[in-house]
């Protein structure tokens, strides 16, 4: 039999456990706009019930609260995860592409490659009906000068925003760094609090938001497995979850351990025109690589790393032909030459990409190379198709290094970043340049002098480099008896490199200082006009040959030089609009999921009200219990009996 | 499915957003006009306005730079030549006075001053000039065509192209005597007249040295090209011949020149001689410029249809000759050490023309100018020279006569023996002064019709210039059109109509207005607001 009291126990419960309801139903009430909260409920639970010794067996006992939950859908949370590191990654692509948009574009409010290269014609077009005028040639020089201005421009542009990518992958990495050690801390502090009975759902949702950061700038996946008791006859819950963050396959966090990343920058570059200083990412405790650029990745590291370093597989490749180890022991000369099963990827002189010192890959292992030298066969207009390269390898030998390795200088990345377009814009100067001076050098300037390079690199020391191994090579392939290949040496050290248009970027890119100060030291005559009137100062035939490099001569991706700025804005703005439709795409979903998660565990003001009604009259109903038993206790404690 | 009031407040903001993207989006198009603000929103027509912006840029270039240039260019060189065909009309008109009967001595001297004057201006006009570039010297527009001054310094080696058939009869006259202020002893001088064959260089006081001058005389037989060539170091001919393959092999001398003479000579030797070279002689007059040919050689070369290349030197100019880099393969020797060539001809005799082409359209152009070799030489002026030599000589003639007269009026002379003397010496003087009349009024009928030819070059050469303006007129009216149709269509590509846009932003601003409408009526109520 229960006791006489036992309905003020019924009754006590459930104040209780409505005032529990109450405060709960508060809490979420004061944290309808906080941002990740997850609405919580408490759980009620009939309590068990007492056996009595009575005809009818067993009685209720009241309502327990058991737990206080959130209403958390992990489901929506790793489809929001997933979904936000392409968002991420494409929000990178389309800022940084947008940038280099306005860097390279040429319309009504900004001056560009094609206004200017069209300018510097027109301005030839006048000097080939005044080739005498000083005024005219000082006209055409100065435009020829705007030109290796904008180039410098782009490219000081280009590089500020290699550099500004680099720093913001930093940036990344330390976020990624202390995302993990701030979920490992509240890994193990949800875990005391859980071991210990009851939820931690305000440190819950914390580790929720912090993963949402995460999520944006690599693809994370998260697992979450109870801790449960070996012995298997019992197998309860502990309450403790082993909470885990696996980025591409590898751990970052472990319950309460959490790794780090490392940024290491690079002491030897790896495209010719890349900033010094860019970050590579190693895992702090192995030092082993960790590669944003895998096909699993995703995520703004991801998109960091196209636009830093996105070459579109125009990288140097090549298969070992021989080992040639060097005398004084250490190092050796590897060889790639171009055969039908071996091909090399850079055959283009102009085309060439490898920095002078740098790290190759040869058969999947790193080694350092300084200088390198390339043959090629030269034809008569003066094309150069490379036909082997020879890299001087610092620290390895044919002990290591076999025939028929593969190699690779840095890696190929499939998608148009920074030094794609660089590339692009070099290659374009180089073949520019050499079409150019070729003509050039074979008139006679205003002086009757033989002309140099009218288009010339310009060196560290600000010495000017004219090419001259170069047009040697050219004047012997056209000589009686032609020689029609040539080897060439690239080195660290410019006096024993060979002048050749590998010097020439778009930094160095310039016109002659001599012809700059004195507009007559420009060539409009060729030398067999000279010889026939050497007094012919408003000759011009050379100038008719120039006009043809605008468009009727082929330099660049099979057309003329106007069309560089076209074939390059199609590059570029496809890319861009590319990346900005699965932006919005990427976006849109982001919303559609988002509000999914809401309407999961989002708190509604309306059902909030309508709980506090609910619950407060279920107080109030309980508390007029206790009212009536304790009429009913007046009554029988004083009322009955004696 | 459960709805919160907070994704209620998020899709309002999103929606709003995007109307504002949209409104943003007309107003940048609404105030540019522009279909597109960077070129990833329509890559194809970025790179259309870019090629359609280069074309216009070149259109512009090539008509209001080049066509402009251009016409300007044509305009003074047809002033330019309208005057010198008046001045050569002028030189006619005066040829057609001095051809016909009689003149008195002022007639003839006021025919001389005009001559001079004339022949000042007819080199003078081919000086003109277009914005500092002289517009009939080829590629050299930064000098003159004619000596400025007179130059004693230059030298030039010359090879001149004679053909045969500049050969020409000449009237020599030997004998001849100025007016006299006393009786010179002795018997009068007897005046003759010679005829003697000759060819005109273009220019007077010339030299022939061992070291750089040479003769060359070539004609075809059959397809073999043959030439006769002087070595200076054995003072004889010797012949070449050069088949149709380009083989040359060395042959003896042809028939008709084997027995061909060279030698140089002066006025008065040649004038002492009275002016007979040998049949087969050639002799070089160095002061008159002039080649004399023996009959033999001259009907050989007639016969031959042949070219005589002749290079020789000349030191000192005088004002207004013509410069020979403008006409001939030559070379300046005024510095020896360093010899400065021209070439006028090729290798094969052909022209090397030195034609400032202006670009007037894509793959176009535009013949500017004129070289004055192809307008007039120095014949013009030589012939100019040999009218008022005559004329001169008429008037000294006359002078001569009027001093023989006032001499045989003159009481110092009254003598009989005198006057029988003075007599003798009149008969000459008179004969002299018919010689001179006759040879100056043939000399004026013949010089009709040369001129008439010098004016036929001159007609022909405006009528090219007049073409050509014509053809440029078609041409600028072309480009016009042009760049009319290509603006058309670069802004068919690029811009958008007024109206449009203005449709369009009304109608995204109403969204962006109902957006902003709907967005004040969420979140206004709740439960709590009931209870």
């Amino acid at each position: 039999m229960s006791s006489t009291f036992f309905g003020l126990t019924i009754a006590g419960s459930a104040l209780s456990s409505f005032q529990a309801a109450i405060n709960t139903t508060a809490n979420n009430i004061s944290n309808v706009q906080t941002d990740g909260y997850t609405k919580q409920v408490a759980n009620r639970v009939a309590s068990e019930a007492m056996r009595v010794h009575l005809q009818y067996g067993t009685a209720g006992t009241g309502v327990t609260t058991t737990s206080i939950t959130q209403l958390r859908s992990s489901y929506y949370d790793s489809k929001y995860w997933y979904n936000n590191s392409y968002v991420g990654y494409y929000d990178q692509k389309v800022s940084y592409n947008n940038q280099i948009q306005n860097y390279i574009k040429d319309d009504s409010t900004q001056t560009g490659f094609s206004t200017i290269l069209t300018n510097m014609f027109n301005y030839m077009n006048t000097l080939s009906t005044k080739a005498s005028d000083a005024t005219v040639r000082k006209q055409f020089i100065e435009s020829a000068n705007s030109l290796s201005t904008y180039f410098g421009t782009v490219s000081s542009q280009m590089e500020t925003l290699q550099k500004s990518c680099n720093n913001e992958i930093q940036t990344d990495v330390s976020t990624i760094n202390s995302v993990s050690q701030k979920v490992s801390v509240l890994n193990k502090q949800i875990n005391q609090i859980e071991t210990a009975g009851g939820y931690a759902n305000e440190l819950r949702d914390q580790r929720a938001t912090l993963v949402d950061q995460l999520s944006k700038i690599v693809p994370v996946e998260v697992s979450e497995t109870p801790v449960t008791n070996s012995d298997k006859t019992s197998k309860t819950d502990t309450g403790a979850t082993n909470y885990t963050i696996t980025l591409d396959g590898q751990t970052l966090v472990d319950s309460s351990d959490y790794r780090t990343l490392d940024c290491k920058s690079r002491d030897q570059k790896v495209n010719q025109s890349d900033v010094d200083g860019l970050y590579d990412i190693v895992w702090s405790d192995t030092q082993s690589t960790f590669n944003p650029l895998s096909k699993s990745m995703s995520g703004g590291l991801k998109g960091l790393f196209e636009m830093r370093d996105g070459n579109n597989g125009s990288n140097f490749t090549g298969n070992v032909t021989s080992v040639v180890n060097n005398a004084s022991g250490t190092g050796s000369k590897v060889t790639f030459a171009q055969s039908a099963g071996a091909k090399l990827s850079i055959t283009s002189a102009n085309a060439m990409n490898m920095p002078t010192e740098g790290k190759i890959t040869i058969g999947n292992k790193e080694y350092s190379y300084s200088g390198f030298s390339y043959t090629t066969d030269v034809a008569k207009d003066g094309t150069e198709t490379v036909n082997s390269y020879t890299f001087n390898v610092t620290d390895g030998d044919s002990a290591t290094i076999a025939a028929g390795n593969d190699a690779t200088i840095g890696k190929s990345i499939d998608s148009m970043g920074i030094p794609y377009y660089m590339n692009q814009m070099n290659t374009f100067l180089r073949s520019f340049s050499s079409k150019f001076n070729q003509i050039e050098e074979t008139g006679v300037d205003l002086n009757g002098k033989t002309m140099g390079a009218f288009f010339v690199a310009e060196n560290t020391d600000a010495t000017e480099n004219d090419f001259s191994d170069y047009s040697s090579a050219v004047t012997a392939a056209n000589a009686t008896t032609p020689v029609t290949t040539a080897t060439y040496n690239i080195t660290t050290d410019k006096s024993t490199s060979s002048d050749v248009y590998y010097w020439m970027t778009t930094d160095t890119f310039k016109v002659a200082q001599a012809s700059l100060n004195d507009s007559s030291k420009f060539a409009t005559e060729s030398k067999t006009s000279y010889d026939n009137d050497a007094d012919g100062v408003s000759s011009y035939d050379l100038v008719t040959s120039l006009a043809k490099l605008q468009s009727a001569t082929t330099i660049y991706r099979s057309s003329g030089a106007s069309s560089f700025l076209k074939v390059l804005i199609s590059d570029n703005s496809i890319e861009t609009q590319q990346a900005t439709s699965f932006q919005t795409n990427f976006t849109n979903i982001q919303g559609a999921i988002k509000t999914q998660r809401t309407s999961v565990s989002g708190v509604d003001e309306d059902e909030e009200a309508l709980d506090l009604v609910k619950f407060q009259n279920a107080y109030n109903l309980s508390s007029k219990i206790i009212s009536t038993l304790t009429a009913m206790y007046d009554r029988l404690i004083l009322e009955t009996g004696v | 499915m459960r709805v919160t009031n907070n994704m209620i407040t998020s899709t309002t903001k999103v929606n709003i957003n995007r109307t504002k993207e949209l409104v943003d989006k007309r107003n940048t198009q609404m105030s540019t006009q522009k279909k597109i603000s960077v070129p990833s929103e329509d890559p194809v027509v970025a790179v259309r306005s870019l090629e359609f912006s280069s074309t216009l840029s070149q259109l512009n270039q090539y008509l209001n730079s080049n066509v402009e240039d251009a016409q300007s260019w044509l305009d003074i060189t047809e002033t330019s030549l309208t005057s010198l065909q008046k001045i050569v009309s002028d030189i006619r008109t005066q040829c057609t006075d001095g051809s016909t009967g009689t003149l008195s001595a002022t007639d003839r001297s006021s025919i001389l001053s005009n001559l001079q004057q004339l022949r000042d201006e007819i080199y003078s006009e081919g000086d003109a000039e277009y914005s500092g570039r002289t517009i009939f010297t080829g590629y050299k527009t930064n000098s003159t065509l004619t000596f400025k001054d007179d130059d004693s310094k230059t030298s030039y080696n010359i090879t001149e192209p004679l053909s045969y058939q500049s050969i020409e009869d000449k009237n020599y006259y030997t004998g001849t005597f100025s007016s006299m202020s006393s009786l010179p002893s002795g018997s009068a001088n007897t005046v003759n007249q010679v005829s003697a064959s000759r060819i005109r260089l273009s220019y007077d006081k010339v030299n022939y040295n061992a070291t750089d001058s040479g003769i060359d005389i070539s004609y075809k037989n059959g397809t073999d090209t043959i030439n006769v060539k002087y070595n200076n170091g054995t003072s004889a001919f010797s012949a070449t011949k050069t088949d149709a393959s380009g083989t040359t092999s060395s042959i003896a001398l042809p028939t008709e020149f084997a027995s061909m003479t060279f030698s140089t000579s002066t006025t008065s030797a040649l004038s002492a001689a009275n002016y007979s070279v040998g049949t087969n002689a050639m002799v070089l007059n160095t002061d008159t410029g002039e080649l004399m040919l023996g009959t033999g050689v001259a009907s050989a070369l007639k016969s031959d249809k042949a070219s005589v290349g002749l290079t020789y030197d000349k030191t000192g100019f005088a004002k207004g000759d013509l410069k020979p880099e403008n006409y001939f393969n030559c070379t300046n020797t005024t510095d020896a050490a360093n010899p400065v060539n021209y070439k006028s001809y090729d290798s094969n005799g052909n022209r090397i023309y030195e034609s400032i082409d202006y670009a007037v359209g894509n793959n176009q152009s535009l013949t500017v100018n004129t070289q004055a070799m192809d307008v007039y030489n120095s014949s013009i002026g030589r012939d100019v020279d040999e009218l008022t030599d005559s004329v001169q000589s008429a008037i000294d003639a006359q002078k001569t006569v009027d001093s023989i007269n006032s001499m045989m009026s003159s009481s110092e002379y009254s003598s009989t023996e005198d006057q029988a003397k003075l007599k003798e010496w009149l008969t000459s003087a008179n004969k002299q002064l018919d010689y001179a009349n006759t040879n100056m009024q043939n000399l004026y009928g013949n010089k009709l019709t040369t001129f008439q030819g010098y004016q036929a070059n001159i007609n022909l050469a405006i009528t090219t210039v007049g073409t050509k303006g014509e053809r440029l007129d078609l041409i600028k009216n072309r480009l016009e059109s042009q760049i009319t149709t290509v603006t058309k269509l670069q802004s068919t590509n690029e811009d958008l109509n007024v109206s449009d846009v203005v449709i369009d932003y009304t109608a995204a601003y109403n969204a962006y207005n109902a957006a902003l409408q709907a967005a004040s009526k969420v979140g206004k109520q709740t439960l709590l607001d009931y209870l």
